[in-house]
């Protein structure tokens, strides 16, 4: 094998295995997926809102604002995301793409008095990839490269709450406490194949599989405070890992290799959640308009990610008694440092902003929510575990959400 | 250091409940959040109509169950008749009206939606007139006008629409009625209506009384009487479900001043009242 073939079958490699570890639903940004229809539409600048189930995931306090029991359900009914390595197959871009139908939101509230009970199931992210692809005449020195992956993430979280007016009459304005308590549950399994074949008729196959389970308790604290059109709501969350499993197999063989060559290995190393801080300011301008806009705060507990931000604003604005509209814009911040040149860390850096735009149509005591969200965002990468190679990324998704809410 | 102050935040959070939390009707205030499509616009269909009053059938058959008419004929009568007279003025003229008397020692009336109203026997037993019964009887029927109840619940008729189709897919939609019938028995006999709405029905019953030239002082003297006897039995629902006594005294008492109502010599009927009612 020449130099050239040596470095790229290299590359190739060591690709499958930061195929493995990084999933399009990734660990490296908060917000992949927003939840809930009118929350999402409004950008997710929700944590001042809140008043319906989605106060689960935004802000539990909200709740006791919600006009009446209700039950809400929200789908994804469309959702792509793609991903450019730039160059990074010798010369050509490596494209991956993730598509998925999610049903990733339901949740009831039930008033009993001055409290608010809630239950809901949410998937706060998810990505399912299947790719077949083949490269002919990536470099000088290998005639064709094809690889096969397929990659299911999902995390599940099923979360209860309660919320409730708190100093009644002594304080201006009403303040509301919230509390949820989750159950979250993450599954990953990916399977990676590939195949080089070199113009000097040898060969490379390459198969590696990897599966990840976690198990892990979400908790969130959340005060809201209404003082006439204004609200303010602050949020504090993390999520401890009570378990966590992942096992890698890895099988390569070569054409003239004297030893193929088998791993597998276990890890039950636990992630750690970053510590999560939320300010949400709404303004209630009138019965036809809202605003509202969030500041989220991520202490990272885990040494490869660092602190970040993201922000959110949202609109709401209605065209009649039965028709309203939401606009909303928002960032999604990576969580790790941008790769530097000679340093190998693997890391990819994409901060991403995106925008929503929802319909939703009332009747009495229901409504049907249409909505559309669209990120993208660029940054660098170093797809490979050696060398510390850095290429540019780009990453963009779409959603159409599809969301029923039932008040009674 | 970190960890330290989210942890204290954590438990200061836990504890604000248990510091802050009142076992009192205190509930938040979401006018201001109010939307559009959640304004209740006063278009209430004959199918929105019907539906109060199966409603308000319902809770009363729940109260009911709780509590048996009193087996007295002439005072239920009595009652009635003082009731129709109210809804003759000032009633809303598609729903029929039903009173009756409770045999309970409480001190207590009920309003249902589509207008059944209830007053206890031990109301009566407390009041000294004809112009008491009439104040208490038009304060319940300001709630059935005011449709407090309904409004609270957001009862209406069962939406058929597209949205209520498709919002019934993700569940719950059969179970809303039972739900409301328990709200609406937690209304009455836990939780009590909005402070606003006990405020109201106490202003706009005695403008009734004005109108069918009632003594307005008389609904005040049988306030007093009860919260005298509230001071004496803690135990009391209304002690549960309206505001303080004392804050109501204090609106009605700015209310007849301001409108010169005390200066008023309405009827109180007091020889009427004491020959249909024998307690």
């Amino acid at each position: 094998m020449s130099h050239s073939n040596q470095f790229f079958f290299l590359l190739l490699t060591t690709a499958a295995i930061t195929v493995s570890s990084y999933s399009l639903a990734d660990t490296t940004h908060y917000r992949d997926i927003l939840i809930g229809g009118r929350a999402s539409t409004m950008g997710g600048a929700y944590t001042a809102v809140s008043d319906d189930a989605a106060g689960l995931i935004y802000n539990p306090a909200g709740m006791a604002m919600a006009p009446s029991d209700s039950i809400s359900g929200s789908a994804k009914i469309f959702h792509n995301a793609e991903t450019t390595y730039k160059e990074t197959i010798g010369v050509e871009n490596w494209e991956r793409t993730s598509s998925n139908f999610l049903a990733n939101f339901f949740g009831v509230i039930k008033k009993l008095g001055n409290h608010t009970l809630a239950i809901s199931y949410a998937i706060p992210d998810a990505a399912v990839e299947h790719q077949d692809q083949t490269y002919y005449d990536p470099t000088q020195s290998i005639s064709d490269y094809t690889m096969n992956l397929h990659t299911e993430d999902v995390t599940d979280l099923i979360s209860l709450g309660h919320s409730m007016p708190i100093f009644p009459g002594m304080i201006v304005g009403n303040l509301t406490y919230g509390i949820s308590l989750g159950y979250l549950h993450r599954s990953y399994i990916s399977t990676f194949h590939q195949q080089v074949e070199y113009n000097n008729n040898t060969d490379y196959m390459g198969y590696s599989t990897t599966t990840t389970k976690e198990n892990g308790i979400n908790g969130k604290l959340g005060l809201l405070w209404q003082y006439g059109q204004f609200a303010v709501g602050v949020t504090a969350a993390n999520t401890v890992l009570i378990n966590s499993s992942t096992i890698v197999q890895t099988d390569t063989e070569q054409t003239g290799a004297t030893n193929n060559i088998f791993l597998k290995g276990t890890s039950t190393v636990k992630r750690e959640f970053p510590y999560e801080f939320k300010v949400g300011f709404a303004f209630f301008q009138s019965t036809t308009t809202l605003f509202a806009c969030d500041f989220e705060y991520y202490i990272s507990n885990n040494p490869s990610n660092v602190d970040t931000w993201n922000l959110s604003f949202g609109t709401e604005h209605y065209l009649n008694q039965s028709n309203s509209l939401r606009l909303g814009l928002y960032t999604n911040n990576s969580n790790q440092l941008s790769p530097e040149e000679g340093i190998t860390e693997s890391l990819t850096h994409i901060d991403m902003y995106g925008a929503t735009v929802g319909y939703t149509n009332y009747s009495k005591e229901s409504s049907v929510t249409l909505g559309l969200i669209y990120s993208m965002g660029a940054g660098e990468t170093q797809p490979y575990d050696t060398g510390g190679l850095i290429r540019d990324i780009e990453k963009t998704s779409i959603s159409v959400v599809m969301s029923a809410d039932y008040g009674f | 250091m970190k960890k330290l102050i989210i942890m204290a935040s954590m438990i200061i959070t836990f504890l604000l409940p248990a510091i802050g939390a009142t076992t009192t009707t205190d509930t938040v205030n979401e006018d201001a959040r109010k939307r559009l499509h959640q304004l209740n616009d006063g278009g209430y269909t004959q199918d929105d109509v019907q539906a109060e009053i199966d409603f308000g059938k319902k809770l009363a058959a729940g109260i009911l169950g709780k509590t048996t008419i009193l087996a007295n004929k002439k005072m239920n009568s009595y009652v009635n008749t003082i009731g129709s007279l109210l809804v003759s003025q000032v009633g809303r003229p598609e729903l029929r009206y039903h009173f009756a008397i409770l045999d309970s020692d409480d001190v207590n009336a009920y309003a249902c939606p589509g207008g059944y109203i209830f007053v206890s026997k031990g109301a009566l037993k407390l009041m000294k007139n004809e112009g008491q019964l009439a104040g208490v009887l038009a304060h319940e029927i300001t709630h059935v006008n005011q449709r407090h109840i309904v409004k609270q619940l957001n009862i209406k008729a069962k939406d058929d629409s597209l949205n209520s189709n498709i919002a019934a897919v993700v569940g719950g939609g059969s179970t809303a009625f039972f739900t409301m019938l328990n709200q609406g028995m937690d209304l009455l006999f836990t939780d009590g209506l909005k402070r606003e709405d006990e405020y109201e029905a106490d202003a706009i019953g005695l403008e009734m009384l004005t109108a069918l030239g009632y003594n307005v002082r008389s609904y005040y003297d049988f306030l007093e009487e009860v919260k005298r006897s509230n001071e004496q039995h803690k135990d009391q629902v209304m002690n549960k479900t309206h505001p303080s006594m004392d804050s109501r005294l204090e609106r009605i008492k700015l209310i007849m001043t301001q409108n010169g109502l005390h200066q008023l010599n309405g009827n109180t009927n007091q020889p009427r009242f004491s020959k249909y009612v024998t307690l």
